[in-house]
């Protein structure tokens, strides 16, 4: 389990996270969605222990992962500034190195996801796309057999088939092995099906974390059609929870949260001529959460 | 409280062994040029049969630290690019390690590579020695104990910038201020004690003036120092990396009272290189006696100084800081470099203070001892030598009291004051004295030992041109010093040595060589191994530029046939001349020698070519040894040419000669006498061998050095034939040659000139600006000079051929040069 508390990082006059508190349970995937500059490889970089803390702690299983070797075994960090071991090292150098550092480093995995990325171990790194970097970091890390991994935008720059590919080796390590995956992106739809957490950094802070199945659950939107007009005022009477109403005449769009059988019989108690429940993407999901707590969706993304 | 955090282990094998890949490349590189600088080395320095070291066109072995430095540099620079580069910093610094491991482990497998190097140069030194005897080559190779101290000092060195730099690193964040940083730290202190002793010359370092060790306890305690200083600077990189903070690096924010510190730096850096570069005497001047000695030094010092330090350090923070405006902030704290002008002011006037209360007069020395720095010839402890020293230059033209310490130190460093009982002006001439001493151009470092016990280092600079009077001394003048004489003498050092030219003499003549050095006494060997001269055995003689020692040149007043005896590691060698003080050795010689010159495939040719005298020209020096005595004879032949003063008699009586000695000559060395009972021998040098005049270029391959000898040449001959030859070559020297290298005459020019000098019309210097008197003078041309210095202006002095002297007085009178 890795324990966020207070975690506060500045450089210079800029606070890349501020009083950050979060945990992130074992075996999980974890998202973490903000706009670039948010906090989100800093707070990576925290966790994995190359930047000190200016305040507040990172833990894992209690241990402060700062320069503290015993604490990182069992951590790999997927970097956007990964650079390998030389410009002319080759994919298969690159996994002796991992190797020799990473006790649990698996050759024959290796091979087998190298095979899978159709990427050839005798691949020069210099020789190598940005995308097959990526598919690179991917590799190496997952054969490191370590119990926490980070990717830091490592599926950002990759072609829809190998990030699907990628994604199913993630849920692949998570299921097989209990890995915790911690994932950053500054897209929301590229996490969308792959986390089981999220969690949104704005401004050196988790704004919003939940589970992702709850979050969509939760929230739902319903398109309603009555005889007569009502106002937003009917239905928090009603008492749903109602995060936006937007009303066309006789026919009215919410945005709801709580339990959906509870609101579909209010709202049918209201008597309506047409009433649709319809799915919300975890954009919209977001997008409503954050108005709600005062934010404006469209800073973040 | 706790160093680090978290507990770490000092070392990883595995990741040592990844960054031993890391550094494969540039290990063996390194490698491979320290093995074939090694194989070089064996060649030694400006060995002229060398054909490797002519094509490089300089002794190769002097390049052995420069690979360390490169090597140490560019590991460093890996050290940041794999390490400290932001590029790899998410890479290393999220691996498992600690950093403090990664740079224990980086360090370990520098310094691997490093033992890999150090060893790659034995190995090229074995190649190398097995080459030069399998070339025959006559060049000295560098002592083994020396390049391995040498080395060691350069990994010392190495590891001290290596640490440096990531210690820098670890605390400033740009690779570009890492590099000035490190400029600084390197150059200044070396442009600091530069500019301390160009302000303040005195023959002594401010160092040894601060440490009076003596020369071996300097060395000791600044191999000491350095030792613990790179210690020390191994456990600061340890800690400073194992506590850098990545997120630093390319933060100018955090470090801006470093960049000042290191653009202050630059700045001192770049105002002593460039009060270095315009050497100006005003301005040296203004910094000797400050601004009040001309009101336009503070001109001259802003316009050499204070405008470059300023372009300097702007540039740099300009750089550094990123912003013109920021830049522009920072030059407010400019001023504070002059404290590094200061500091280095101030402690030259403190080593001044301390300098004058020195007392180097002749009654408050108890003894000196020269130290050789190059070949370490001298520097074995306990030995003495004497030599004619300066220390400094006086083209310089520093100040009046300098000027009177220059003449004090001089007379301090001329042997005849370091004798208690030297004769000031022995005319006997006797020259200057250097123990097997072979490279006459560098620095040495002269050890003063006064009588209150205190040492003092002192660098000298020993010139290489003539010697004079005051600088004279014999070794009769301290024959009474028996603690040097045995030391001098001591067979010690060549315990189980060897010849090591000419070389493949075989180890019995290598120990018929040491068992006739070890029957004699300590002063016979001690003659033996500071003299070259064999006709003035018992007195030193001097011993030219290193190309000469193989060979006598015509400068030379050594007549013997000289050999060079090595250490079995070459750390120390001397050379030494056979004759009558070694008659077994000798013999055996000649008969080696003899042997070889007869076997040589060219042999027949050259007799044949002799006999006929078929040639346009011949010289060669004929040296004989005759009843004990050494004597030589030059030779010049040329049958195409006219003899001085011809007609159609000489030209006769001339061929007549000249063929007559050439059938004498092919007579004696035809003859195949034993060598046993032969009573004369003779040595043959003959260099220059032409078919025609028109045709004008030297028949090597019919010459004896054309046979593959580049030593003299030896052949048994019988007693009475040598002597015919020898009267012979006499008469026909004496009509015919206007130079006899056995006396030198007296010639009608030269008395003109020594006339001239003695009633002061004309005033000749050595290259010290010594003023000759005659009898220096003639001391000096009897050892071969040729040429003096005249006064041409103030102080400066032109170097004139005595024939070019002469021609001027006639030209001019006689009255003035």
């Amino acid at each position: 389990m890795i324990e966020i508390t207070n975690l506060s990082k500045g450089f210079g006059s800029v606070k890349a996270l501020d009083s950050m508190t979060c945990t992130i349970p074992d075996g999980c995937i974890f998202g973490m969605v903000g706009a670039n500059g948010a906090g989100k490889s800093t707070l990576l970089r925290l966790i994995s222990g190359i930047y000190l803390p200016d305040e507040g702690s990172v833990k894992i299983n209690g241990e402060e992962v700062y320069d503290n070797p015993k604490a990182k075994e069992n951590l790999v960090f997927s970097s956007d500034l990964m650079r390998l071991v030389s410009n002319g090292a080759t994919l298969k150098r690159m996994a002796q190195f991992y190797a020799s550092v990473y006790k649990n480093f698996s050759f024959e995995k290796f091979e087998h996801l190298a095979s899978i990325f159709n990427l050839k171990p005798s691949l020069k790194v210099r020789a190598m796309s940005k995308g097959m970097t990526k598919q690179s970091q991917t590799i190496l890390s997952l054969a490191c057999n370590t119990d926490i991994i980070l990717f830091d935008e490592t599926f950002d720059g990759l072609d829809p088939i190998a990030r699907n590919v990628a994604k199913k080796l993630l849920y692949r390590e998570v299921c097989d092995n209990g890995t915790t995956i911690i994932v950053t992106s500054h897209s929301l739809r590229e996490l969308e099906d792959t986390c089981d957490q999220l969690a949104m950094v704005y401004k050196g802070k988790i704004v919003l974390q939940s589970d992702v199945s709850d979050l969509k659950t939760k929230l739902f939107k319903v398109q309603l059609a009555f005889d007569q007009e009502h106002s937003r005022e009917d239905f928090t009477a009603a008492g749903l929870e109602l995060l936006s109403f937007t009303k066309a005449g006789k026919v009215v769009t919410l945005i709801l949260k709580g339990d959906r059988d509870d609101a579909e019989a209010k709202l049918n108690a209201m008597k309506p001529v047409l009433m649709e429940v319809l799915p919300l993407s975890l954009e919209e999901v977001f997008t409503y959460e954050m108005n709600v707590m005062g934010y404006k969706f469209d800073e973040i993304d | 409280m706790k160093l680090f955090k978290a507990k770490a282990s000092l070392f990883s094998g595995s990741y040592y062994k990844e960054l031993l890949k890391e550094l494969m490349v540039l290990g063996i590189v390194c490698a491979a040029l320290q093995l074939f600088y090694g194989i070089m080395g064996e060649f030694g320095e400006g060995a002229p049969s060398s054909p490797l070291v002519l094509l490089f066109g300089f002794g190769m072995n002097r390049v052995h630290p420069d690979i360390f430095t490169l090597y140490f540099f560019a590991s460093a620079l890996s050290f940041l690019f794999t390490h400290v580069h932001r590029k790899n910093w998410d890479f290393r610094n999220s691996l498992p390690i600690a950093k403090r491991t990664m740079f224990a482990c980086h360090f370990a497998a520098v310094m691997t590579w490093a033992a890999i190097i150090f060893i790659a140069n034995f190995i090229g030194v074995f190649i190398g020695e097995g080459l030069r005897i399998a070339m025959s080559s006559t060049s000295l190779p560098d002592g083994f104990g020396i390049s391995a101290v040498s080395m060691i000092k350069s990994v010392i060195s190495g590891v001290t910038s290596y640490c440096i730099i990531v210690i820098i690193a670890s605390v400033v964040n740009r690779v570009f201020s890492v590099l000035a940083a490190f400029g600084v730290v390197i150059g200044l202190p070396i442009l600091f004690i530069g500019f301390e002793a160009y302000i303040r010359y005195r023959g002594m370092d401010t160092l040894e003036l601060l440490f009076p060790l003596g020369i071996n306890g300097l060395e000791t305690f600044k191999l000491i120092v350095s030792i613990l200083f790179a210690l020390l600077l191994i456990v600061l990189a340890y800690i400073a990396y194992g506590k850098s903070r990545v997120e630093t690096f390319q933060k100018p924010a955090r470090t801006e009272a470093i960049n000042v510190l290191i653009g202050l730096g630059v700045a001192a850096c770049v105002g002593l290189i460039a009060t270095f570069a315009f050497e100006n005497s005003d301005l040296m001047r203004f910094y000797q006696s400050g601004p009040k000695y001309e009101s336009s030094s503070w001109y001259l010092c802003i316009v050499y100084a204070c405008i470059p330090m300023l372009i300097a350090y702007f540039i740099f923070m300009w750089i550094s800081q990123r912003s013109f405006v920021r830049a522009l902030k920072k030059l407010v704290f400019l001023p504070l470099v002059l404290v590094v002008f200061g500091a280095a002011i101030l402690i030259a006037m403190i080593a001044d203070k301390k300098w004058e209360k020195l007392d180097f007069s002749v009654e408050n020395i108890d003894y000196v001892r020269i130290k050789d720095e190059h070949f370490g010839l001298n520097s074995q402890p306990g030995y003495y030598s004497y030599a004619f020293f300066s220390s400094g230059s006086q083209s310089r033209g520093s100040s009046k009291a300098f000027n009177v310490k220059h003449t004090d130190s001089a007379v301090l460093l001329s042997a005849s004051t370091l004798a208690k009982n030297s004769k000031d002006n022995s005319d006997d001439g006797v020259s200057m004295l250097f123990e097997s001493y072979i490279n006459s151009d560098y620095t040495k470092k002269i050890e003063i030992t006064l009588k209150d016990g205190t040492k003092w280092g002192v660098t000298g600079n020993n010139h290489s041109g003539p010697a004079t009077a005051k600088g004279r001394i014999a070794l009769e003048d301290v024959e009474d010093n028996k603690e040097y004489i045995d030391a001098l003498g001591s067979l010690d050092r060549f315990k189980n040595g060897k010849v090591i030219y000419p070389l493949n003499l075989g180890s019995e003549f290598n120990k018929t060589l040491l068992d006739e050095l070890a029957s004699l006494s300590s002063i016979e060997r001690a003659r033996i191994f500071i003299s070259e001269a064999s006709n003035n055995l018992g007195y030193p003689s001097y011993v030219h530029d290193s190309a000469p020692i193989f060979k006598s040149d015509e400068w030379s007043s050594s007549y013997g046939y000289t050999l060079m005896l090595a250490s079995p590691t070459y750390d120390h060698v001397s050379l030494i001349d056979l004759g009558e003080h070694l008659p077994k050795t000798t013999e055996l010689f000649m008969k080696l020698m003899d042997k070889k010159t007869r076997s040589h495939k060219d042999y027949g040719e050259f007799i044949t070519m002799l006999k006929n005298a078929s040639f346009a020209q011949l010289e060669g020096r004929f040296i004989v040894l005759k009843d004990g005595k050494m004597l030589e004879h030059g030779l010049q032949l040329e049958y195409s040419a006219s003899p001085v003063n011809s007609n159609a008699s000489t030209d006769k009586e001339y061929s007549r000669m000249a063929g007559e000695i050439c059938t004498l000559l092919a007579e004696c060395i035809e003859a195949k006498e034993p060598i046993e009972n032969a009573s004369t021998v003779i040595g043959l040098d003959i260099y220059r061998f032409c078919k025609s005049l028109d045709k004008y270029y030297y028949y090597g391959e019919y010459s004896f050095e054309g046979m593959g000898i580049t030593a003299k040449l030896f052949v048994g001959v019988s007693a009475e034939k040598a002597e015919q030859l020898m009267k012979l070559i006499g008469e026909f020297n004496e009509k015919f040659n206007a130079y006899n290298y056995d006396e030198i005459p007296f010639q009608y020019e030269f008395e003109i000139i020594t006339e001239a000098v003695s009633d002061g019309r004309l005033k000749l210097y050595d290259q010290f600006g010594n003023e000759l008197t005659v009898d220096d003078m003639v001391g000096m041309y009897k050892n071969g000079y040729q040429w003096f210095y005249v006064e041409n202006g103030e102080q400066n002095f032109e170097q004139v051929f005595i024939m070019d002297i002469y021609q001027r007085l006639m030209e001019q009178g006689e009255d003035t040069l």
